[in-house]
């Protein structure tokens, strides 16, 4: 695969990754299945799938923060540099300065009992990374670049609106100046006009800051929106990898065309469709493609030959028989 | 003022007229010092008529009072001033004990499937338990039996065998709400509240869900009050859409017309934030906040509450009280509640 | 209920023990070596082949005597507990239910009962009201109510508001039913894994009181064993094994209850039972 295009280096490259969690007599459950992406500095992916797909895992993989019934394997690399290494130094020191994860629920992201700016200054000057004076100022920087009042360092996150919060929990996360930006869910909880301002504050930071952020969502039009290349997740397998300027053209993965075709849109005339059945058990993955009971287009090779994700056309890969026989470049 | 529904046989199934809620501060140590507890209105003067056959979606962010006049409708808490009216009977004032006969007529649906169903309770015992609750339970097993069939095909869940003695935890997000909604259906009732019946499941689910919802309020007649903050799911499946802001209905009317052409400034900033599915349509377009975001504990202040954010805003707006006025073109009756709706349509 | 089959070792051991008193109390009668108060030729007998336990000052037999004795401490230590149980319960019911006066009320009394200096208050009763076991059962299970009641007002509390209690009282069920067909069924395993530590606590109690020679004085308990020890100067004597049998047998059976409850509460809140591998971390494993 060729690297990403222009100047722009890849600030992050996850090869291979795999998790597996301990599942006692069931044996190991495979929730993230070989799983690469990259991304370069200043762009945006979507990492998009429904429950159990192994989104949320990967984010969290990627940082080693997951339980002790979990064991990661594969590689991942910060701007060149290698984290997953036998003494996991490097991880430790990139988490939360290299890379800053932004969760869901953003008011258990923020300790409930200190103040917004107090959060975003005191890890900087426990680091050492500046001194307190200059972390205040930093945090006045962040704060007015979250478009938040000035007002709000001084508030605590049960006193702020939810968008606020986010916003906030988004300012602490910057703090230290990451390359990479991890974002789970960040606006489910959110109405549509708070979202649309959080991603698109989150965009022009971004390209701003040349941060290369990771977005695992559900909702597959706002990341046509708001981010470069989206990858589709399934059964704990990228299904699909394209870049947003290229939607409307053919190909699809049939899981992603099928997902769309689901989603309901403001103007349609009648109710979208539904995709029949539901997402494989962890312990229950099929030998082929994982989609392959619920597809309208399997192919008898596609429930015992796994698909690899091949190119099928300029940055865009797809993992699946079908669309691959179709015609797909190679 | 009242927006009647149309109905074929009589009045509305429910009637909201002028609800208003309020909810006290914690009086902590404000009131042991002395000072007045901070009430704040929940709602202000809610009118909202359902009818048999039709959906109406109540649209809103959190915050804006739908949860609360979804409760007030099932008479769950009572108004601090207005009426609840009930298959033509005002339900507003009445106890607990007289309202417990009327609860099989009027249903509530969940929005979290994982938590709304009793987890040590097979399927068949779930369905079965609202006819126990009342007493209507007759009959031999095979009669049992019968009645749970009927009600898993009505949900779709066939074939029966299948769903009948299995657990909540052995079934999917969009099993267990079809399981719910079954249950819920057993007692025959007019009124169905369904609140984010869908949001918490996948996006490839919900249709389902929405269909089957459609459907059944026609065979059966059902009023079906729908709770969402997702504009996109309530117009796909609801008659009729109104809009919530901050506790007021600020529009209301069929709902692709809502959608179409949105009168309210609110309802057409709702619209132009949400991201659409093809790139056909452009990016979501959003005014960018500043200091006019609102804060959790703000104060009440007069005038439209949408005056602090609204791109239409004169100095008038921020003294006049909102007001849902009608109008009727070509037929499909709209409402809005702004000052500068007319001149602006014109 | 295949969580309950991978039982904690210690959670096995602790009930296999609990098991094997349990069992020889039963069949104390049939299995024990000698009678009761049978004499033998030596007062302070050395522990011996025939004797494994020794015997005590009146040459009895100490095996056959602890048998017996676990026996009645069991009888009021399980009687004792199911007082407190039932008591607790309804009144951890009755409180998490209700709300507001009743709910302050019974917290009240249980503040009360659990701020009561509870021994000088037990040696009061038993030595106006007579040592005997079914007094001692009571006056035990009286004490210890109060553990289950604030343990199960809290759930009951909090299970009030799950959504499905919510969605069956909105269906209109009557309160009655709430509490047997949804709350009870959810609270009975946390009352069982509290009896079992309320079984523990009863048995020192027992011991305790019998030490201080409140005990039935007509029957053989392992407390009324340690305290006739020290009365009938086993320390001088040097008979250290009138002493350590019971004292051992309590001490054993109490560590088996506390294994047994804290592995029923884990198998019960899986959550408490992954809590140690979030401490640790995931396994990383480089290419």
């Amino acid at each position: 695969m060729t690297a990403v295009q222009t100047e722009r280096s890849t600030a992050l490259d996850v090869r291979g990754l795999r998790v597996e969690f301990d599942g006692g007599d069931a044996g190991p459950l495979v929730a993230v299945r070989d799983v690469s992406l990259d991304v370069g500095a200043g762009r945006l992916l979507g990492l998009v799938g429904e429950s159990g797909c192994g989104k949320s895992t990967t984010l969290l993989a990627m940082v080693g923060l997951l339980s002790g019934a979990a064991t990661i394997s594969g590689a991942v690399r910060l701007a060149g540099q290698e984290l997953f290494t036998a003494d996991q130094q490097a991880l430790r020191r990139a988490r939360g300065v290299g890379i800053a994860l932004v969760l869901q629920a953003s008011m258990s992201t923020l300790n409930p009992v200190r103040k917004i700016a107090a959060q975003i200054t005191e890890p900087l000057v426990y680091h050492g990374l500046l001194g307190p004076a200059a972390a205040r100022e930093r945090a006045r920087e962040l704060l007015a670049l979250m478009r938040l009042p000035a007002h709000v360092g001084e508030a605590f996150p049960h006193e702020l609106s939810g968008g606020m919060r986010q916003r906030a929990s988004i300012a602490v996360a910057l703090a230290p100046d990451p390359k990479v930006l991890l974002l789970d869910e960040p606006t489910t909880a959110l109405d549509v006009i708070a979202q649309a301002r959080v991603l698109e504050l989150i965009r022009t930071v971004a390209r701003e800051r040349e941060i290369a952020v990771v977005l695992v969502t559900h909702d597959l039009p706002l990341v046509a929106h708001y981010c470069d290349e989206v990858a589709v997740m399934y059964g704990g397998e990228v299904v699909e990898r394209r870049p947003t300027t290229r939607w409307d053209e053919e190909p699809w993965h049939p899981y992603t065309r099928m997902l769309l075709a689901s989603t309901p849109d403001l103007l349609d005339a009648e109710l979208p469709a539904t995709i029949p059945g539901t997402p494989p058990r962890l312990d229950q993955l099929p030998a082929g493609c994982p989609f392959v009971d619920r597809c309208d287009r399997a192919l008898t090779e596609c429930a015992t030959v796994r698909p690899a994700l091949d190119p099928v056309g300029p940055e865009h890969r797809v993992a699946c028989h079908v669309v691959r026989d179709d015609g797909g470049e190679r | 003022m009242t927006m009647a529904a149309t109905t074929s046989d009589g009045g509305p199934v429910l009637s909201l007229e002028d609800l208003s809620m309020g909810f006290g501060a914690r009086r902590g140590l404000a009131g042991v010092l002395g000072r007045k507890p901070q009430e704040r209105r929940v709602l202000h003067d809610v009118s909202l008529d359902v009818g048999p056959g039709e959906i109406v979606a109540l649209v809103g962010e959190s915050g804006s009072g739908k949860t609360t006049t979804a409760q007030l409708a099932l008479r769950l808490m009572t108004p601090a001033s207005g009426r609840v009216v009930f298959e033509g009977r005002d339900i507003t004032g009445l106890t607990p004990r007289q309202l417990r006969p009327l609860r099989t007529r009027m249903q509530m649906i969940y929005q979290d499937p994982y938590e709304s169903l009793n987890p040590r309770h097979r399927v068949a015992e779930i369905l079965l338990e609202p006819l126990r609750i009342h007493g209507r339970l007759s009959g031999s097993a095979a009669d049992r039996d019968e009645r749970v069939t009927r009600a898993l095909a009505s949900v779709g869940l066939t074939p029966p065998e299948k769903y009948k003695d299995r657990y909540p935890h052995e079934l999917s997000g969009g099993q267990r709400q079809r399981v719910a909604i079954a249950s819920s259906l057993m007692l025959e009732p007019r009124l169905l509240v369904a609140d984010e019946p869908v949001s918490m499941l996948d996006v490839s689910v919900r249709a389902g869900i929405l269909s089957l919802l459609v459907t059944l309020k026609a065979e059966l007649g059902l009023g079906v009050l729908f709770i969402t903050h997702d504009l996109s799911t309530a117009v796909s499946c609801a008659d009729r859409i109104a809009v919530m802001y901050r506790g007021r209905i600020v529009e209301l009317g069929p709902a692709r017309s809502v959608i179409a052409a949105p009168r309210h400034p609110y309802t057409r900033d709702l619209v132009a934030a949400v991201p659409r599915r093809g790139s056909r349509s452009g990016p979501p377009v959003v005014a960018p906040e500043e200091d006019t975001e609102d804060q959790v504990a703000g104060e009440e202040p007069d005038g439209c509450p949408y005056a602090a954010r609204c791109p239409l805003v004169q100095e008038p707006c921020r003294t006049w009280t909102p007001e849902l006025e009608a109008s009727d073109d070509a037929g499909a009756p709209r409402a809005v509640a702004c000052r500068r709706a007319e001149e602006m349509t014109r | 209920m295949s969580r309950l089959a991978r039982l904690h070792r210690g959670g096995l051991l602790g009930g296999a023990i609990v098991a094997t008193f349990a069992a020889v109390a039963v069949l104390a009668p049939v299995i024990a070596p000698y009678g009761v108060d049978q004499s033998f030729s030596q007062i302070f007998g050395h522990p011996s082949l025939a004797h494994p336990f020794g015997l005590d000052d009146s040459t009895h037999d100490v095996l056959t005597r602890v048998m017996w004795g676990g026996r009645t401490s069991l009888s009021i230590g399980l009687a004792a507990t199911a007082i407190a149980v039932l008591l607790g319960t309804t009144v951890g019911v009755l409180a998490g239910y209700s709300r507001g006066l009743v709910d302050h009320a019974l917290m009240r009394i249980t503040d009360y009962v659990l701020v009561l200096p509870s021994i000088p208050l037990v040696i009061v009763v038993i030595a106006t009201w007579g040592p005997s076991v079914s007094h001692l059962a009571i006056v035990i299970g009286l004490l210890l109510w109060t553990t289950t009641a604030r343990l199960v007002r809290a759930q009951v509390k909090s299970m009030r508001e799950l959504v499905y209690v919510r969605r069956a009282v909105s269906l209109g069920a009557s309160d009655a039913r709430i509490v047997t067909r949804y709350i009870l069924p959810q609270v009975t395993p946390l009352v069982l894994a509290s009896a079992v530590l309320t079984l523990a606590h009863a048995i020192f109690v027992e011991a305790a009181l019998a030490f201080l020679g409140l005990g039935d004085p007509g029957s053989v308990s392992w407390g009324t064993m340690i305290e006739a020890a020290f009365q009938r100067t086993a320390v001088s004597a040097g008979a250290w094994w009138t002493i350590v049998a019971p004292g051992t047998c309590i001490a054993v059976f109490i560590l088996a209850c506390s294994l047994l409850s804290r592995a029923s509460e884990e198998a019960l809140n899986p959550r408490l039972r992954v809590a140690y591998l979030s401490a640790r971390g995931p396994r990383i494993v480089p290419r």
